[in-house]
């Protein structure tokens, strides 16, 4: 009688009800007693929110939204966790790729594309070794339900790992300059080197404004702040993420040359952060979509 | 007369939770206006305490706040938003072991204009209900007030409260049967 009168069920029960009901006077007597309980029941008085609590949940959002907060955003999205396990992904990518690829050749025959495409590979089997965490935690498959919902994830793992690789094939290869080369020539010759690097640092500033729409694209969604700091934040980390491993994959690589780059990005990198800012600020695009 | 669509068709929670997804923050406010009434009541009769439902309250809309980009756009918002709210009320209520019954002495109380006879009579029969609601167990108010007065069918408490149908069917009519008993005590 309580789901009949609650209106849960079937067409065919109804009717089965009702028609027992004609028949039986304790059903109907206990049907009474049911409604005047379900009455009671509506004499409850109903609050409603106050202006202060609304007050203290506003203000709470906002600080949500604030700087401070960030901190605690990125924690509690695992995404230092993450950037974490990607850096020491890419660690393990680089060092295992020298080991393989270069034990019998000597550092200075190393080239650092080979090692980039490494890196590479290596973040698309770090892609499909997330995909597998992803499975055994949440017990969806996410090559089914779409690549796409998990772009931003994806693009961050590949990112780092790229970016990691990129620093690291650098390291070493500094490290092999400053052991075979005279430190003082050296730096001069670096000096000279970064001299003639503006042709390197037009490119650097032009893949890294490439890049961080590239990366506003895929990732900015993640941030629905619409300041300053989280612009060029984001711009800054993606675009020196993946402006010199574009880079150096399409210029023979010497060290005043990344230089160049490396300065070129960062430019690229803050024109670009205070050209969104701008945009942002004027309404002229939304951030988040 | 020309009548503005746009005025009767309301959009979905799920559509507002999508705009809110991409970046709207007035989406978030109108699902916020939707829903702080009937939460912050269904939060005050589930627990009994005003004090706590109004904590409640504001955890559950900050985390919908916190997780909307996490939201699963194939299910439904107020499912998710009440078992947010659920699961928030139920640990607060074991952490602080709240003893029932039910505050009356609410500020924010409603008050209908009536007469002083009929104000005695309503407030008899809000201390009955107050009572009677208090002497239920936790499961079975918790149905009880998802059932009756959040209006939730059987389909989605059981979503909410991650059982089968047919237990929602039971605890409903054992909730409803021992309140009748207590109300007639």
């Amino acid at each position: 009688l309580i789901h009949y009168l609650y209106g849960e069920l079937s067409e065919a029960e109804i009717i089965e009800v009702t028609n027992h009901l004609k028949e039986c006077d304790g059903c109907q007597s206990e049907l009474e007693s049911l409604r005047r309980t379900l009455g009671i029941l509506n004499e409850f008085k109903e609050v409603s929110p106050t202006e202060e609590l609304r007050k203290r949940l506003k203000e709470r959002i906002e600080r949500q939204r604030g700087w401070i907060e960030l901190g605690n955003h990125l924690l509690r999205e695992e995404l230092l966790l993450r950037i974490a396990f990607s850096v020491v992904f890419g660690i393990i990518a680089v060092v295992t790729s020298v080991f393989i690829l270069t034990r019998n050749l000597p550092l200075n025959k190393i080239e650092p594309r080979i090692l980039l495409v490494c890196g590479i590979i290596w973040s698309g089997t770090y892609i499909a070794l997330f995909g597998l965490a992803f499975y055994r935690r949440t017990g969806e498959n996410w090559l089914r339900k779409g690549i796409s919902s998990h772009l931003p994830n994806i693009a961050q793992h590949t990112l780092v790992s790229i970016a990691v690789a990129t620093i690291l094939t650098s390291f070493i290869l500094a490290l092999e300059l400053s052991g075979v080369t005279d430190f003082k020539t050296h730096f001069i010759n670096l000096f000279r080197k970064f001299h003639r690097g503006w042709v390197y640092f037009i490119i650097g500033g032009a893949i890294a404004l490439i890049s961080f729409l590239t990366s506003c694209l895929l990732l900015m969604r993640k941030l629905k702040e619409q300041s300053l700091v989280h612009v060029l934040l984001a711009g800054c980390l993606f675009t020196v993420a993946i402006a010199p491993g574009l880079t150096l994959f399409c210029v023979p690589f010497m060290v005043g040359t990344y230089l160049s780059l490396l300065c070129g990005s960062g430019s690229g990198a803050l024109t670009a952060g205070v050209l969104s800012y701008w945009l942002v600020r004027r309404k002229v695009v939304h951030l988040s979509t | 007369m020309a009548i503005r669509l746009d005025l009767i068709i309301q959009d979905s929670d799920e559509e507002l939770i999508r705009r809110f997804q991409l970046g709207n923050a007035d989406a978030f406010d109108q699902l916020f206006v939707r829903y702080e009434k009937p939460l912050l009541n269904f939060l005050y009769r589930f627990t009994g305490d005003y004090q706590l439902a109004e904590d409640v309250f504001q955890e559950a809309f900050f985390t919908v706040y916190e997780k909307a980009q996490k939201f699963d756009l194939s299910k439904k918002f107020s499912t998710w938003l009440y078992e947010i709210a659920v699961n928030k009320a139920v640990d607060k209520l074991r952490k602080k072991k709240v003893v029932l019954p039910l505050k009356s002495e609410i500020e924010s109380i409603e008050h209908d204009q009536i007469s002083p006879e009929e104000d005695f009579e309503k407030r008899e029969i809000q201390t009955r209900l107050q009572k009677a609601l208090s002497f239920l167990s936790e499961e079975h108010r918790l149905i009880l007030v998802l059932k009756h007065y959040q209006g939730l069918d059987y389909k989605e408490i059981s979503e909410i409260l991650n059982c089968s149908v047919g237990t929602v069917k039971s605890r409903v009519y054992y909730a409803l049967k021992n309140l009748k008993n207590y109300l007639e005590e």
